[in-house]
């Protein structure tokens, strides 16, 4: 059995039941609703299930980790400090902006798994940085005046010694 | 506008708490202001968890009032972490000595001797200094052996005049003494303001109490501290908003709790009460407090207990066990006067309620127009009764976590397998007591395909082999890296 799932823009994805199966709201919408309704909405590959969040280009993407991970349990919760499996971190890469858009999609998609992959990915691309270096990568205004500034070095100032003691 | 920043508020907080480098955090914090807000929360010196044996810790935060005035909520415990909280409240902070968020410069400390008492003796003079020096907090969840040291730290604060703390947390860590009675009464009479309170004490003893006179005297002493909590809530807490009170002792393990059932608290709209005895109040209690989501009350005894019609409009969660009224559950099930179902999410039924052969039959009707239930508990001791919960799988079909509470669980698979046949969408089963080995994994998964967790295992990818080339599916124990196959279908 198949599902076709459809983008924001309207291109169709044609994809297994063990691949949707990964999809939390895909599950639910094709699989799930025939105990609440009494029928499946979509129970053949003739019906399509319209995502209208998720650009084409992103759902592209986390199909892939789908068909990954259509046989295997991803890790779907750990703290902060958790490693993933190399060909996770290979697949998530370094593009901040778009680890964002499969953040979103992942929460919207009901992804546990992937959306825990995406906050690990972020938090690499943030490590190091100092707050000039996360402006400019994201695109942020600062937006505090000089005294707002001065009291929060005060506020920090203390703890920052902590943080790197020299 | 920053991609980051239209995230909705939520995900930012999840995907904040998911930053593992406090330097991070704080170079995140210090972009704008929208971040600045969003971040305060996940800093490490806002939220710390520490040993309440932790000199060191504590005494620098009596000498250095600029870092402890940063200080929002604090965590004492034994284990200096944040899983050591009792209640299925949120998640505390990581701990300062954790991988999580280490702070350079932090060494935690080893206990100097087995003496809980003697190691916290340091401690104790520092405290009320901490308490005027933590000029911001707002929450306190304390998991100790010894309460007699906080009583200067909840003196200091009220001296402070017109401070309160929004949750109050107050946890006996069981060690070689109980809480006294008097101790109890004293920190008890220095708090108040709180929307969130929770108490739990397993060993407290009668002491000396400061008002012998206030109260009956005749009361053992569970019951008794029952009584001046409530009264601390009722007179001193007008905004409490979750309440959650386990209070029981050898001397007296089933207290009663007829002042808070008596008690009105206007806003609460969350109840956890364990070990009380059941009284008919219960029912009137609920009914006066229309706000509640959440109400888990596990009641020894045999009154009746009912609820109006009316009752509970807004209940999500409703726990109440081990209780013999069959009523009460048929009762929060049926429709509102208005013809609304009760929002429920998640229900506990006691087996015992339903002995009576066809007795289930009415709970069953009632429950399939409940379609937003995802989670039943089935409190069935003996499992004598598992061809009940069939019934109540094949009434719910949504059910996705099944927790049990039963003794012997393992010699009762046949019948408890049997029950699994009836829940088509069971994804996990939760033990209470109960004893399961891998090797019973199997044969309840037969029974119900969808599992992926039961009690402490989790299914892993099928096919593994294992050393005597056994195929089946593999199961691991959580939080473990160990695995084992067993056969499987």
């Amino acid at each position: 059995m198949s599902i076709t799932l459809i983008s924001k823009e309207g291109a169709q994805f044609l994809v297994s039941k063990p691949v949707a199966d990964r999809i939390g709201v895909v599950r639910d919408c094709a699989y799930g609703a025939d105990f609440w309704l009494g029928y499946a909405v979509a129970t053949d590959d003739s019906m399509g299930i319209t995502l209208a969040n998720v650009t084409s280009s992103i759902l592209s993407k986390i199909l892939v980790w789908c068909e990954h991970y259509k046989d295997m349990e991803p890790l779907v919760d750990g703290d902060s400090n958790m490693e993933f499996p190399e060909w996770d971190m290979a697949y998530i890469g370094h593009d901040m902006n778009q680890i964002l858009f499969v953040l979103e999609a992942a929460d919207y998609l009901h992804i546990p798994g992937l959306l825990l992959l995406a906050c690990k990915g972020i938090a690499d691309v943030l490590d190091g940085r100092n707050p000039r270096g996360i402006c400019d990568l994201l695109g942020i205004v600062m937006d505090f005046s000089h005294r707002q500034e001065v009291d929060m070095d005060k506020e920090n100032g203390y703890w920052r010694w902590f943080l790197h003691p020299t | 506008m920053s991609a980051l920043l239209s995230l909705p508020p939520e995900l930012l907080d999840d995907l904040l708490s998911h930053v593992p480098s406090p330097a991070d955090l704080l170079s995140l914090s210090l972009t704008c202001h929208a971040l600045y807000t969003a971040t305060a929360d996940h800093l490490p010196w806002r939220r710390i968890c520490v040993y309440e044996y932790d000199t060191p810790l504590f005494s620098l935060l009596s000498s250095t009032r600029r870092l402890a005035s940063q200080l929002r909520r604090i965590a004492v415990n034994e284990t200096g972490h944040p899983t050591a909280s009792h209640s299925p409240m949120d998640d505390f902070s990581p701990s300062l000595s954790g991988p999580a968020h280490k702070l350079s410069a932090y060494r935690p400390v080893l206990p100097a001797t087995r003496d809980p008492r003697a190691n916290t003796g340091g401690v104790e003079p520092l405290l009320p200094q901490v308490a005027r020096n933590c000029a911001q907090l707002e929450e306190v969840r304390l998991n100790v052996y010894d309460l007699r040291p906080w009583k200067g730290f909840f003196q200091a604060l009220k001296e402070e005049g017109g401070r309160t703390l929004g949750r109050v947390e107050i946890v006996e860590e069981p060690g070689p003494w109980g809480w006294a009675l008097g101790d109890a009464e004293e920190v008890l009479e220095l708090l108040g303001g709180h929307e969130h309170f929770a108490w739990a004490s397993a060993t407290i003893v009668q002491g000396a109490l400061l008002s012998p006179g206030k109260g009956p005297s005749n009361l053992l002493p569970a019951s008794e501290l029952v009584r001046l909590i409530t009264t601390l809530l009722t007179d001193r807490c007008p905004t409490l908003s979750s309440l959650s009170l386990y209070v029981f002792s050898t001397l007296n393990p089933i207290p009663s709790a007829l002042p808070t059932f008596s008690a009105r608290f206007p806003a609460l709209r969350s109840l956890s009460l364990g070990h009380v005895r059941s009284t008919e109040l219960i029912g009137t209690f609920l009914d006066a407090h229309p706000l509640l989501e959440r109400v888990s009350i596990q009641c020894a005894g045999h009154a009746e207990v009912t609820i109006s019609p009316s009752s509970l409009p807004l209940v999500r969660e409703f726990d109440v066990v081990w209780i013999n009224s069959p009523g009460l559950y048929t009762q929060v099930l049926a429709p509102l006067p208005n013809g609304d179902l009760r929002p429920l999410e998640v229900l506990s039924i006691t087996a015992g309620a339903f002995r009576e052969e066809g007795s289930v039959d009415g709970l069953c009707g009632y429950l399939r127009a409940h379609k937003g239930i995802k989670g039943i508990r089935w409190e069935d001791t003996s499992m004598q009764l598992s061809e009940r919960l069939g019934a109540i799988g094949a009434a719910s079909p949504g059910v996705r976590t099944l927790s049990i509470l039963a003794f012997y669980l393992d010699r009762r698979l046949p019948e408890i397998a049997a029950a699994l046949h009836h829940f088509p969408n069971l994804e996990q089963i939760l033990i209470g007591r109960g004893r399961l080995e891998v090797e019973h994994c199997a044969d309840l998964q037969v029974a119900c395909p969808t599992l992926v967790r039961i009690g402490p295992w989790e299914r892993c990818e099928a096919g593994g082999v294992d050393e005597k080339g056994r195929q089946g599916l593999a199961w691991r124990k959580r939080g473990r890296r160990d695995w084992a196959i067993v056969n499987g279908p």
